[in-house]
């Protein structure tokens, strides 16, 4: 499954690791919106949790993607 | 992709996690206060964290050998202190599987009888129910079963290591992802509870300008991080070597798995705070007095139990024992598993050293260990049992872990040459470090090291020594009402340094110079 999104990504080079954390962040956020509407979220709660998921997720998948860039040979 | 192996390295972070989870992550949370420690924390672990882990692992890849004489291979005069992070290892562990040991008290209470301490949450009877709830939990036998079963355990899985270790490899995989899955489902069924979310998770990830502001240590910042990465124990580096094509996966492994292993320490942090927002240890947290007569390395301990008790008040017994009892023998289990592969490179460091026969060493090992626990783990019987185990975590990752990776740093920084490192790790990995990286590992991460363990001196002497800081007061009321020594605290926690000290240099040196003395003698035969 992750080579499918990978292979999808790669047309984007490297640039697509920037992608994949932008996509985290993204997913943090919408996290964080999820949990306001059960209650009051400080707004560093907020921030917390986007850079929380950009950063442990997103990386290792950047990660992950960079490696596979290498491994397939693309520049 | 699919055949990449993150290898043992991985178990280690696994193990550290877990012991993280379960002691020492929440309430050094609660002591560093919140969200913005815990973004400095992301951006120390990017910039310092996942550097010192690419050095241990390129040490094992390098030298394909022992920490020691990887150490000995960078310069002879260094091999001591490898040797020094062999017994501080030990130091630190003896006193890990005593926690481990209280958890399997927890994990026997949480089918029996630990729900009387919903009561102990009375902010007005919080002291009595704090010492109550340590002769509750730790009666002399529960924790001496644990620690039997665990070195036993110990001694059965490295005897058989083959098939032991494609075993354990398995069944670690599956049970970290278990103990991910049994937290997830702790914090989605808890953060919909009046308290979940407000105060729990905002405790946890907002802002606190009084916490963060008046927190007193920073330097837990940096120490935390060590343990969790279990950076400077010299274990990183005896199974880098091992791991399947190693060499090209160098500068990926040192980043992905301390993040994994960071992940599932973020996602323990955030099952056990909604769940003490429910649970109202939040509000004790949040207040000056109870913080203090609770003490801060008791936290978790008061923290996992009551919030279990507080779900139980709302879902009912079946729920919240059944994962009560999964979260504490997964953490139990884990905690086992992930001690023999920690012991195993030491018992194999030592082992390369001496031609004991394989059976011996491990009984005597074992033997030793459990002996050497029992006093950390006998609160009720010694009420420094407790205190043994958090003043050592003390001297032994504040300033053991610290010296070692200080020293680490500036041997490949240094004397190996940071432009050779540079050079070995991109010869062979496939994501290149940039030439920048040169001066984080020369001056950046040694720096760090040298301002943790100047505010590690500081903090000794402002916080312990003059009786002001959280952790001290819970052993200031077992002192009063139990030692005859009341009063030579001070005494105790700084002849406890020296201890530690002078057994693990002593034991050092006799290490370095046994292999010199071995050495010599087979040439002379």
């Amino acid at each position: 499954m992750l080579e499918n999104i990978f292979w999808r990504l790669e047309k984007y080079g490297s640039l697509s690791a920037w992608i994949l954390i932008l996509s985290f962040a993204l997913v943090g956020s919408l996290l964080a919106a999820a949990l306001k509407i059960l209650g009051y979220l400080h707004p560093f709660t907020i921030i917390s949790i986007v850079v929380i998921m950009a950063a442990i997720p997103g990386v290792i998948l950047a990660v992950l993607y960079l490696d596979y860039l290498k491994e397939t040979g693309h520049k | 992709m699919q055949d990449r192996s993150y290898g043992l390295a991985l178990l280690v972070f696994g193990i550290m996690a877990a012991f993280a989870i379960f002691w020492s992550w929440p309430f050094e949370v609660a002591e560093i206060g919140g969200g913005p420690s815990i973004l400095i924390y992301l951006i120390l672990l990017l910039g310092v964290g996942i550097p010192i882990i690419l050095i241990e692992l390129v040490l094992g890849s390098w030298s394909k050998s022992i920490f020691p004489m990887s150490l000995k291979m960078i310069n002879s005069k260094l091999e001591f202190f490898g040797w020094f992070a062999v017994v501080n290892a030990i130091w630190l562990f003896v006193g890990l599987s005593a926690i481990l040991s209280w958890c399997a008290g927890f994990a026997y209470y949480s089918l029996t009888s630990f729900y009387p301490l919903t009561n102990w949450l009375n902010p007005l009877g919080g002291s009595l129910d704090f010492v109550n709830f340590f002769f509750l939990f730790s009666s002399p036998l529960i924790p001496v079963v644990g620690l039997a079963i665990i070195w036993v355990s110990i001694f059965l899985i490295l005897l058989k290591t083959s098939w032991a270790s494609r075993v354990r490899r398995i069944s670690f995989k599956i049970l970290l992802s278990a103990l991910a899955i049994v937290l997830f489902i702790i914090f989605v069924l808890t953060v919909s509870l009046s308290g979940g979310i407000n105060p729990g998770l905002n405790f946890y990830l907002g802002f606190s300008p009084a916490v963060f502001l008046g927190g007193s240590s920073w330097r837990t910042l940096f120490t935390v991080m060590f343990f969790n990465l279990g950076a400077g124990l010299g274990i990183i580096s005896f199974y880098s070597g091992k791991i399947p094509e190693g060499g090209k996966y160098l500068t990926s492994y040192s980043i992905i798995i301390p993040l994994l292993g960071t992940g599932l320490i973020f996602l323990g942090g955030m099952a056990f705070f909604t769940m003490s927002g429910e649970s109202g240890l939040i509000n004790l947290l949040s207040s000056s007095l109870p913080m203090g007569l609770l003490g801060f390395p008791a936290v978790p301990f008061l923290g996992w139990s009551a919030g279990f008790a507080a779900m139980e008040r709302v879902m009912g017994p079946i729920i919240s024992k059944g994962l009560a009892f999964l979260f504490y023998t997964l953490i139990f289990i884990v905690g086992i598993l992930g001690l023999s592969l920690i012991i195993e490179p030491i018992k194999g460091t030592l082992e390369t050293k001496f031609s004991f026969s394989k059976r011996k060493f491990l009984a005597t090992f074992a033997a030793a260990g459990f002996l050497a626990s029992t006093p950390f783990s006998l609160t009720s019987m010694f009420p420094w049992g407790y205190s043994l185990t958090s003043l050592s975590y003390w001297w032994v990752v504040g300033f053991g872990l610290t010296s070692i990776i200080l020293v680490e740093l500036m041997a490949v920084g240094w004397i190996w040459g940071a432009d050779n490192a540079i050079g070995y790790i991109n010869s062979c990995s496939q994501l290149k470090v940039p030439k920048w990286f040169k001066w984080i590992i020369k001056l950046v991460a040694p720096s760090i090291c040298i301002v943790a363990l100047i505010l590690g001196i500081y903090d000794t002497f402002n916080g312990y020594v003059s009786y002001s800081w959280g952790l001290l007061n819970p052993l200031l009321l077992f002192w009063q009402m139990f030692s005859p020594w009341y009063g030579s605290l001070n005494f105790v926690f700084l002849f406890l340094a020296l201890v530690w000290l002078a057994t693990s240099s002593v034991i050092a040196f006799i290490l370095t110079r046994i292999r010199v003395e071995e050495k010599s003698g087979g040439e002379n035969a």
